[in-house]
């Protein structure tokens, strides 16, 4: 065990740090990420592109792909730095995180010319078609329907809880190739691009903010052949690498922190409650500690490790305890739409919910860290 | 950054952990008033092995190996003054000579591990250290149902011991202290969750096991995200052992969650954890011990606030 950073490690946290104080907007928060606006979206596509100028935009990909092979430890460094930012990449954070390294582990050659680049050059959008009205933390359930005709899956379904779909041009989107085998062999991946006729994007409107979530209506949408993603009937084990990828990229405990810190500088008087400060910090940097735990174990291939998933857990707790500071520190003001607490209220409520909820968790911990029976 | 034991880290776990299984005496149940508690040939033994001096040097990585035995030593439900001696100790005075007994008081009159027990107390009293030997205090042994032998250690009159440490020596103690409580409270949630972890498990009720109860098993998964994250910040805190606020992070993410591990690993293993026979009280009943200590959970949570924001424009409105 070593707890120190190298001078690499130091240097690169410093280089992402540096073109987030020279290219993102100042008055850029959380809520920001979902794009709701022109200028919002323009403004995180040259953030994008100065992280690629600065080469600090895919350093863990593969060098073959534009990447220099970089370990976890800088993708964490990187996720650290930006989440703490509030996330300028936008939407795009997902792409280096896990739809790239998706295309990479199971796509064609053709797949991986076809959308690498556009990643690359960070100007390309994609959303993530998991949730449906009837799946939801049983993702595997999931009844969306691809029927293979001719060149072509012709897919009907609906998906829901979408994040930037209003806005992406393509959908990393699961579906049901095999009606009648076992939920888990059955579910495929297509990437979808979202210009295709029958596909149908609404937005579900919530006390979140604007274009937080949407809704995905495809009726009979001909996908080509070659957007199948890995094996048709495959793609549910690929899909929980990928989401082991998107809870260790979202550095939520940092955001958190950095927020709590503006926040009990900016008060006049200082915490009213030391305590409750104290150890809202200390949820953030526990919740740090077992994602440096995760880390640690997806850089040595543990993919049955319950650390992601405890991650995730610290992470809620993190985030609900500064926003318990924050509103008992605001009083009233809280109440006000934009004011801090009232943004840290609504990022911290749908934390626990996002990415698989908070009891699906705890269910992944108990089996894969305690090794408790199944019911 | 690398989160994974090396062999020297990986040897001390191993080693410490054998030698425990063989060479400690678990009591039976919570301490009797004037019982001795301390196992001195458990101690011995780690002594003789050199695990009493792995910090010896000071170094950012023997702190961290002293924080491994101490973790082994609460895993083990050892009755062993561990985290004073291996670690405590040697950073505040680095060849001081000290004996292997050595308990912890924060203020005259307080209540000490071991305290009937041990050869050296440590007082911190106020801004200064001062080590006390046997003629200079007495001895109180507490009724207790705590799974630590305690008693209060008082100053004779005119007596005061020896001041060490030098000028910082509060602050030493303080950072020491409160990663090493985090280390014991981490090694504690650890043992109690895998206690409870092995009873609902094999207790069946409805048919079935009770851990395969979504209603236990997310009580205990919880408990046991705590003990790692408890497990993390300790071993952290001691590779910084000069930064105030790794220590005071520590300490009070493990006494602010501590409580709520004793609460659920009881509440999974139901009326069978408060008996003296069952072997989840070795652990619990250590927890409430080691949030008394050092002024108590408010104490680390307050330093958190006043170490990170009191130099920026933060000022000390609330009254300690």
């Amino acid at each position: 065990m070593d707890f120190d950073w190298s001078p690499e490690e130091s240097h690169l946290r410093a280089t992402v740090r540096q073109v987030v104080l020279d290219h993102a907007p100042p008055d850029w928060t959380s809520r920001s990420r979902d794009v709701f606006t022109p200028e919002l979206l323009a403004a995180s596509k040259r953030v994008c592109r100065a992280l690629a100028d600065a080469y600090v935009w895919i350093p863990h990909w593969p060098a073959e792909y534009g990447g220099r092979d970089a370990s976890v430890w800088e993708q964490l460094i990187i996720g650290e730095e930006l989440w703490g930012a509030g996330e300028p990449r936008g939407p795009q954070y997902m792409n280096t995180n896990w739809v790239a390294p998706a295309i990479i582990a199971a796509g064609t050659e053709a797949q991986r010319d076809r959308y690498l680049p556009a990643i690359a050059a960070g100007d390309v959008l994609w959303c993530q078609g998991f949730s449906e009205p009837d799946a939801g933390s049983d993702l595997a359930s999931l009844r969306t329907s691809a029927v293979r005709e001719g060149d072509s899956y012709v897919v009907n379904g609906q998906k829901i809880w979408t994040s930037y779909a209003h806005v992406a041009q393509h959908c990393f989107l699961l579906v049901r190739t095999d009606a009648s085998a076992k939920k888990h062999d059955g579910i495929s991946i297509l990437l979808v691009p979202m210009d295709l006729p029958g596909i149908e994007v609404r937005e579900v409107t919530s006390i979140i903010g604007p274009h937080a979530v949407h809704e995905i209506f495809f009726a009979d949408v001909r996908v080509p052949v070659d957007c199948l993603l890995g094996e048709e009937n495959g793609g549910w084990p690929l899909i929980r690498k990928v989401l082991a990828h998107e809870r260790v990229g979202a550095a939520r405990f940092e955001r958190a922190s950095r927020v709590l810190d503006q926040a009990m500088r900016s008060l006049p008087d200082g915490p009213v409650d030391e305590v409750a400060a104290g150890r809202a910090f200390a949820a953030c940097e526990a919740a740090r500690a077992l994602a440096y735990a995760a880390v640690q174990d997806r850089g040595a291939g543990r993919d049955r490790s319950a650390t992601a998933n405890a991650t995730r857990v610290g992470n809620v707790a993190a985030e609900r305890a500064v926003a318990r500071v924050l509103s008992d520190e605001a009083g009233q003001q809280a109440l006000v739409a934009g004011d801090p607490a009232d943004e840290q209220l609504t990022v911290s409520l749908p934390v626990s919910i996002s990415s698989g909820t908070l009891e699906v968790q705890l269910d992944l911990v108990a089996r894969l860290g305690l090794d408790l029976p199944r019911a | 950054m690398h989160l994974d034991p090396d062999a020297e880290q990986q040897g001390v776990i191993d080693a410490v952990r054998d030698l425990l299984a063989h060479a400690s005496t678990p009591h039976s149940g919570p301490a009797a008033v004037g019982s001795a508690g301390l196992d001195r040939p458990a101690l011995a033994a780690l002594a003789g092995n050199g695990f009493l001096d792995v910090a010896a040097d000071g170094a950012p990585g023997d702190h961290l190996n002293a924080v491994l035995v101490i973790e082994q030593g609460e895993q083990a439900a050892a009755a062993v003054p561990i985290a004073s001696r291996a670690l405590v100790a040697p950073y505040l005075g680095p060849g001081e000579g000290w004996p292997d007994a050595i308990g912890l008081a924060y203020g005259d009159g307080s209540v000490v591990r071991y305290g009937a027990d041990v050869d050296v107390v440590l007082l911190l009293d106020g801004a200064s250290v001062r080590r006390l030997t046997a003629e200079d205090y007495d001895v109180e042994p507490i009724r207790s149902r705590m799974a630590y032998p305690l008693a209060r250690v008082i100053v004779r009159p005119g007596r005061s011991g020896v001041a060490v440490g030098g000028s910082d020596a509060a602050a030493r103690l303080t950072r020491a202290w409160r990663s090493a409580l985090a280390a014991e409270l981490a090694g504690a949630m650890v043992r109690a969750v895998e206690v409870a972890r092995a009873h609902v498990t094999v207790r069946t009720q409805f048919g079935r096991p009770i851990g395969s109860f979504q209603a236990v098993a997310h009580r205990l998964a919880d408990a046991y995200v705590t003990a790692q994250a408890c497990t993390w910040l300790a071993r952290r805190a001691a590779w910084d052992l000069d930064n105030d606020l790794s220590a005071a992070v520590a300490a009070t993410y493990a006494t602010a969650m501590a409580q709520n591990v004793f609460d659920s690993v009881h509440q999974v293993v139901g009326a069978v954890g408060f008996t003296t026979e069952f072997d989840l009280q070795r652990s619990t009943m250590r927890i409430p011990v080691l949030l008394a200590e050092l002024g108590g959970p408010a104490t680390h949570a307050r330093a958190v606030s006043r170490i990170k924001w009191r130099s920026a424009a933060v000022g000390e409105r609330t009254s300690a």
